[in-house]
C-alpha cells in the first residue's frame, strides 16, 4: 500500500483534509483556530480609524504652515503608518506562533516592487487611466474591474503565489490571508507614496484619510485572494478556484472604487466643498472589518467540516 | 512493503493547472480592458462649422474664442498642457500654395510665441488632399498667476490646406509625454475633415 506524504513538509501522512495528506503535526496547525490573526485585522481597522481623526484633528487645531519639503516628507511617513500598525497588532497578538518576519517583509517588499515597477508604468504609460476611464460610470466601473482590479489583484497575489506559498512555513490556511495582507498593504504603501510625491505633498487631514482608506482596501481585496491561496494549498480544490478567488478580489476591488468616488462626492454649492472623504473612510473601515468577519467565518466553518470528516 | 508516494502524484486538476489559469483569466480581462479603451478613446461626433465638416473626440471642452476659428477641442481632465486640436480657416489669395500659407503662419507664431522652435516642414498628402505639415515646440508658460505647476514642453503640428480662397489650418498640440500617444486620435480627426 503506498503512504501519501504531508502536503507541507513531506513527511509519511496520518490524516487527510479534502483529499490533501497532513502529518499530526501539520493536520494540528491545518486545523488550528488562529484568532490572533482576525483581533490583528480588526485591531487595525479600529487603530487606523483612531490615527485618522487623531492626525486630522491635530491638523484642524494646529493648522501647522509646511513647506512643500515637510508636506511630501510627512506625508511620506503617513504612507507608512497603516502598515506599521498592522504589522504592530499582528506580531502582538501573533506572538505564540508568529510568522517569520523575513518572509512577511519580503511579501510586502515583493508587492511594493510589482506596485512600483508594474502598475504605476502600465497606469500611467500604457493604459493611461485618468485619460478615458472616468468618461461615463460604466466605463469607470468595467475599467475598474478589467484593467485596474485584475492587474492589482494579480501582482498581489504573485508576491505570495511565487515567494513563499511553497514553503513550509506556509502551513495553514490563515496564512494564506496574512501574507496577502502584507502583500496588501505593500502594495498600498507605494500607491499611497506614489500619490503624495506626485502631488508634491498632502494636506495632512484629508490627506491621512486617503491613506487610510487605500490601505484598508488593499489588504482587503488581498486578504479574500489570500483565503483562495489558503485553501487551494491545504485542499483540493477545482480548476475555477483560484481564477474565481481573483476575479472576486477584482470585482471588488472596480466596484470599491467607484462606489467610494459616488459617496465621497457631494453637491457642490455656493457655500460648502464637493467632497466629503469620511464617507470613503466609512466605506473602507466597514469593507475591511466586513472582509474580515466573513473570512474568519469560512475559516471557523472550514475547520469544523474537516475536524468533522 | 510500503511505498510512500508523494501527494503531487495524486494533484488535482485544480492543483496542476491553477497558476495557468489563473494567468489565463488575467490577461483575457485586461485584454478586454484594452478593448474598451480602445472603444471610448475612438468615440466621436460630427460637427460642422464655417464649412468644415468632421468628427471631434467625444467628451472634449469645445470654445469658440478666436476669429476664423471652426474648431478649438481640448481633452478634460488632467493637469498640465491639455491636448488640443484646431481647425482653422483662413482667406488667403488665390494661387497660394499649403506651403506659402505654412512659412506665413509659422513666421507668425514665432512672433507670439517666444519660445517656439520649427523642428521641420514638408509636403504630404492627406486623402488625396495637397499639404504641408509643420512640427514645433514650444514651452506652454501662460500668464495666469494661479498655476503653480512648472511650465511643460508642448510639441505641435499643423497641417496646412489650400481650398480656393481659404487655407483650412489643422493643428494638434499636446505636451510631450503625450504628444505620441495622442497622435493616432488626432490623425483620425484630420482623416475625417471634409472642406
Amino acid at each position: 500500500m503506498a503512504d501519501q506524504l504531508c502536503c507541507v513538509c513531506g513527511k509519511v501522512s496520518t490524516k487527510t483534509i479534502g483529499q490533501r495528506a497532513f502529518c499530526d503535526e501539520h493536520f494540528e496547525t491545518a486545523t488550528h483556530q488562529r484568532k490572533g490573526v482576525w483581533r490583528s485585522v480588526w485591531g487595525q481597522v479600529i487603530a487606523l480609524v483612531v490615527f485618522v481623526v487623531l492626525v486630522y484633528a491635530a491638523e484642524a487645531f494646529f493648522k501647522p504652515v509646511l513647506g512643500q519639503t515637510a508636506l511630501v516628507v510627512a506625508g511620506v511617513i503617513l504612507a507608512v503608518v497603516p502598515a506599521l500598525i498592522w504589522l504592530a497588532f499582528f506580531y502582538q497578538q501573533d506572538r505564540l506562533e508568529p510568522e517569520p518576519k523575513a518572509f512577511i517583509a519580503s511579501v510586502f517588499v515583493l508587492a511594493m516592487l510589482a506596485a512600483a515597477a508594474i502598475w504605476l508604468p502600465l497606469a500611467e504609460n500604457v493604459f493611461r487611466l485618468s485619460k478615458w476611464m472616468y468618461a461615463d460610470t460604466l466605463t469607470t466601473i468595467l475599467g475598474g474591474i478589467l484593467i485596474v482590479g485584475f492587474i492589482q489583484e494579480f501582482l498581489k497575489y504573485a508576491a505570495v503565489r511565487y515567494s513563499v506559498y511553497r514553503s513550509a512555513e506556509f502551513d495553514e490556511a490563515t496564512d494564506g490571508i496574512v501574507y496577502a495582507t502584507a502583500a496588501g498593504l505593500g502594495f498600498a504603501t507605494v500607491l499611497n507614496i506614489h500619490f503624495v510625491l506626485a502631488n508634491g505633498g498632502v494636506d495632512l487631514g484629508t490627506g491621512v484619510i486617503r491613506i487610510a482608506i487605500v490601505s484598508l482596501a488593499q489588504a482587503s481585496f488581498a486578504g479574500i485572494t489570500g483565503y483562495f491561496l489558503g485553501r487551494a494549498k491545504f485542499e483540493s480544490e477545482p480548476l475555477w478556484w483560484m481564477p474565481a478567488g481573483l476575479t472576486l478580489a477584482a470585482v471588488l476591488n472596480g466596484l470599491f472604487f467607484w462606489l467610494r468616488t459616488e459617496i465621497t462626492q457631494s453637491t457642490v454649492t455656493l457655500t460648502s466643498g464637493g467632497s466629503n472623504p469620511w464617507y470613503g473612510l466609512a466605506l473602507a473601515a466597514v469593507l475591511a472589518g466586513g472582509t474580515a468577519a466573513l473570512l474568519a467565518w469560512l475559516i471557523r466553518r472550514n475547520i469544523k467540516s474537516a475536524l468533522a470528516a | 512493503m510500503t511505498t510512500a508516494t508523494s501527494s503531487s502524484s495524486q494533484r488535482s486538476l485544480g492543483d496542476r493547472y491553477s497558476d495557468w489559469a489563473v494567468i489565463v483569466v488575467t490577461l483575457v480581462a485586461v485584454f478586454l480592458g484594452w478593448l474598451l479603451m480602445s472603444n471610448v478613446q475612438s468615440r466621436s461626433v460630427p460637427f460642422d462649422s464655417g464649412g468644415v465638416k468632421g468628427l471631434m473626440p467625444a467628451g472634449w471642452v469645445t470654445d469658440l474664442a478666436e476669429a476664423g476659428v471652426v474648431l478649438h477641442t481640448s481633452e478634460l481632465g488632467g493637469s498640465g498642457f491639455s491636448t488640443t486640436y484646431q481647425v482653422e480657416v483662413i482667406p488667403v489669395a488665390s494661387g497660394r500654395l499649403p506651403a506659402d500659407v505654412a512659412s506665413f503662419y509659422s513666421i507668425d507664431r514665432a512672433q507670439n510665441l517666444n519660445t517656439v522652435r520649427l523642428l521641420d516642414q514638408q509636403d504630404v498628402t492627406v486623402n488625396g488632399q495637397n499639404g504641408n505639415k509643420v512640427t514645433y515646440a514650444f514651452v506652454d508658460a501662460d500668464s495666469d498667476l494661479t498655476r503653480a505647476d512648472v511650465p511643460v514642453v508642448v510639441r505641435g503640428v499643423d497641417f496646412f490646406f489650400v481650398a480656393g480662397d481659404n487655407a483650412v489650418v489643422v493643428t494638434f498640440q499636446a505636451s510631450e509625454d503625450n504628444y505620441e500617444a495622442d497622435f493616432g486620435r488626432f490623425r483620425r480627426l484630420l482623416e475625417s475633415l471634409n472642406f
